[in-house]
């Protein structure tokens, strides 16, 4: 008997008896939905609440009842452990997922948690590749179960320890939606791009006057505006595409910090030089000088896109294209209703001189902000 | 997407509201693994145990986390051996598990739990007289009623009158064993006595094994099975009324509704359980087999794949359940070859069921 110990022939009948039993229950499933998009992807994560709270102790008074409240409590924990558990990237590029909302779904074996995702990839991806390695070192049984549409596919896998990986070849190489993709990235990104926006209203109020005897006239005649305007956004336009697409094709790299900062600073001179000009017939110059520095800023959206591989100058392009189309669409309001209200007192004394003014104080905080002279 | 087979997701009112009961924290395999097998054997050991009162596929997965350093390690220590012998028992991984324990009876032949558990595993798959060779090792080494017992249940499917008998006489050595091995020996006492075809006899065994063992899952899912095979579909649904929401019991409740003609109820638990056994396939897990050729055959009504799948099962279980499972999905549909195969394992191996010998 001396082998076994304590190992009594009970434990043999508790261990070894109904392997039938094996179908009592569900074993542990957490199911995953990801709906690629463009670059955006969506979708949720619904893990038993048993899970979560294997997962971080979500029973926070250990009472072995789960509430709401303490299961909302637990969302911060929960959203890290999800974050490093699960891993989208395309092409090689890590895409964003971040937890948006936390709520409840029943299901047949209990109540999960259901957590909405949100994030982004890089656009136009070839290769969709997903890591998935949450709950295997507790449970080696746990499975993840994958919905995902991509590419206008549907695919399902299943994750397990020893098989935590998968991609997809999404066959996205088509020209076409690529171009169509990055075309509305760039729209997109000028019209969110505030900087970029004040930037070029500081430019364009101007044209529709002209500076005579330490002042702003109205111009009397639309055709000097007009080529103002389009000696400006030419200037502007050339300026930012040459340094959009030397840094997009990697051969110059300036520190993102200080091309922010820069950015803000070109608003600043802009909306100053609205209120004491000291270049006024050829502000076309300032336009490019800074569109320079504007160009790395859209770059550094680009390099947040990336550029998929066989595609990269189309891809550039449609960008930029579509930069030019948002920038466009601007003008085209602004300028028709500055000409309009050119001869009006409120245009100069309040459109052009406060709004300058607060244009130039916005920026200076930005400025102060990105390089670091104050926090937050 | 079966994510909306049960309706949307909700926020709910406040935040006392009790979502879940959770099962006791136990310490499950720390991040990094635990370093000292005869502490990781423990910890596993502790879910086992719960597993087996919880019917919780979880409980096996955090033991089996403990195990995980030395889950492919061919020289692991003897305790660690064992337990991942049983949890791939437990997975239906059944070569895999008997090349452990071989492995393990190799460098320790004394090692009487080993030889239980082995003789269990040869017992369900239907190699009786590998079993009784078991029994006949652990005999000599730790005699005693639990050695008595795994000889007359492996005895039993060939002569359940002889060896029945000798189960009925250790009714009262069993008294003082542990809830886990009475409930054992009541459910071996009912198997047998089904055999016989003594229904009374086996329904007294199973009251008997619940009222000691009212956790266990597998006796009430086989006396459940009683009942519905008398057409007692009411006594089904007393039986499991406060049972958990398990699936296994949930099959038996379909089961007894539709019996009963309640239609809605019959609908909730069949989308259920269909899902259940999708989710298990996806997944790619075996041990759901016997359940779902079950379900095939009595709730779907689809005779085919019911033989299909009583097949497959039949070929890694060989218990009373699962010859009668095959039987009845054979005679569904019509095929006489499946019928006179399952006669001829009968007749090799000398497996007796009243219930078999009457419908052939």
């Amino acid at each position: 008997m001396s082998r076994v110990r304590g190992w009594p022939p009970l434990l043999g009948a508790v261990l070894a008896l109904w392997a039938f039993a094996a179908a009592a229950h569900r074993p542990s499933d957490a199911f995953l939905t990801l709906r690629l998009d463009g670059g955006r992807v969506g979708g949720q994560l619904e893990i038993a609440l048993r899970d979560v709270d294997v997962l971080v102790a979500a029973d926070a008074n250990a009472d072995r009842l789960l509430t709401w409240g303490e299961l909302r409590a637990s969302r911060a924990r929960l959203a890290a452990v999800v974050a490093s558990g699960i891993r989208l990237d395309a092409d090689g590029r890590p895409c964003t997922l971040a937890v948006t909302d936390l709520r409840v779904h029943a299901r047949g074996d209990g109540r999960y948690a259901w957590l909405d995702l949100a994030g982004a990839c890089p656009l136009a991806a070839r290769v969709l590749a997903l890591e998935y390695r949450l709950l295997f070192d507790l449970d080696p049984t746990h499975r993840g179960l994958l919905h995902l549409e991509a590419g206008g596919h549907a695919h399902a896998a299943v994750f397990s320890p020893d098989a935590s990986r998968r991609e997809w070849v999404l066959g996205h190489s088509s020209a076409t939606g690529s171009f169509i993709d990055y075309l509305r990235e760039g729209v997109h990104h000028i019209w969110i791009g505030i900087d970029h926006i004040l930037f070029l209203l500081a430019l364009l109020l101007p044209s529709v006057l002209v500076w005579r005897a330490a002042g702003w006239q109205p111009v009397t005649r639309l055709r000097p505006a007009l080529y103002d305007v389009a000696a400006t956004v030419t200037a502007f336009t050339l300026a930012h595409s040459i340094t959009l697409s030397l840094a997009a094709l990697d051969l110059v790299r300036p520190p993102g910090a200080v091309v922010e900062s820069a950015i803000a600073a070109s608003v600043v001179l802009a909306a100053l030089n609205n209120l004491r000009p000291l270049v006024w017939r050829r502000r076309w110059l300032l336009a490019f000088a800074f569109g320079l520095v504007h160009g790395f800023g859209f770059a550094a959206v680009l390099g947040e896109l990336g550029l998929p591989d066989g595609l990269r100058v189309l891809s550039l392009l449609a960008f930029n294209l579509g930069v030019e189309l948002g920038q466009l669409a601007i003008v085209l309001v602004a300028v028709p209703l500055a000409y309009a209200m050119r001869a009006h007192r409120i245009y100069r004394s309040v459109l052009l001189r406060l709004g300058s003014l607060a244009v130039a104080v916005v920026a200076a905080l930005w400025f102060a902000q990105r390089s670091g002279l104050v926090s937050g | 997407m079966a994510g909306l087979a049960y309706g949307a997701p909700f926020r709910p009112a406040n935040d006392g509201e009790i979502l879940e009961r959770l099962p006791e924290r136990a310490a499950g395999a720390p991040r990094g693994g635990v370093a000292d097998a005869a502490l990781a054997a423990r910890a596993a050991r502790v879910f086992l145990e719960r597993a087996r009162r919880s019917g919780d596929p979880r409980d096996y997965g955090y033991a089996q986390g403990l195990l995980q350093p030395w889950w492919s390690a061919p020289n692991a220590p003897d305790d660690i051996l064992l337990l991942r012998a049983t949890l791939k028992q437990h997975q239906h991984a059944f070569a895999a598990a008997l090349a452990d324990l071989d492995r393990l009876l190799t460098r320790s032949p004394d090692h009487a739990q080993a030889w239980l558990t082995r003789a269990t595993i040869h017992r369900v798959r239907g190699a009786l007289d590998a079993a009784a060779a078991d029994c006949a090792r652990l005999q000599t080494l730790a005699p005693g009623v639990v050695a008595e017992l795994c000889r007359l249940a492996t005895a039993a499917p060939r002569d359940p009158w002889g060896a029945g008998a000798g189960l009925d006489a250790l009714d009262a050595a069993m008294a003082a064993q542990p809830d886990p091995v009475y409930a054992w020996y009541q459910a071996e006492r009912a198997a047998a006595a089904q055999r016989r075809g003594d229904l009374v006899a086996a329904e007294s065994a199973f009251v008997a094994g619940l009222a000691r063992a009212p956790w266990d899952l597998g006796l009430r899912a086989a006396y459940a099975d009683l009942l519905l095979e008398q057409g007692r579909a009411g006594a089904v649904i007393t039986l499991l009324e406060d049972a958990s929401n398990s699936e296994i019991l949930r099959l038996a409740a379909v089961r007894a509704y539709l019996a009963l003609g309640e239609s809605a109820r019959v609908t909730e638990l069949t989308d259920a359980l269909a899902d259940t056994y999708a989710a298990l396939r996806r997944r790619g897990d075996a041990p759901h087999l016997r359940e779902e050729a079950s379900f095939a055959l009595f709730v779907e009504r689809d005779a085919a794949r019911a033989l299909a799948l009583a097949r497959a099962n039949f070929r890694d279980q060989r218990e009373l359940a699962d010859a009668r499972l095959l039987l009845a999905a054979a005679l569904a549909a019509g095929d006489a070859r499946a019928i006179a195969g399952l006669r001829d394992w009968s007749e090799a191996s000398g497996v007796r069921d009243v219930w078999l010998e009457a419908r052939w």
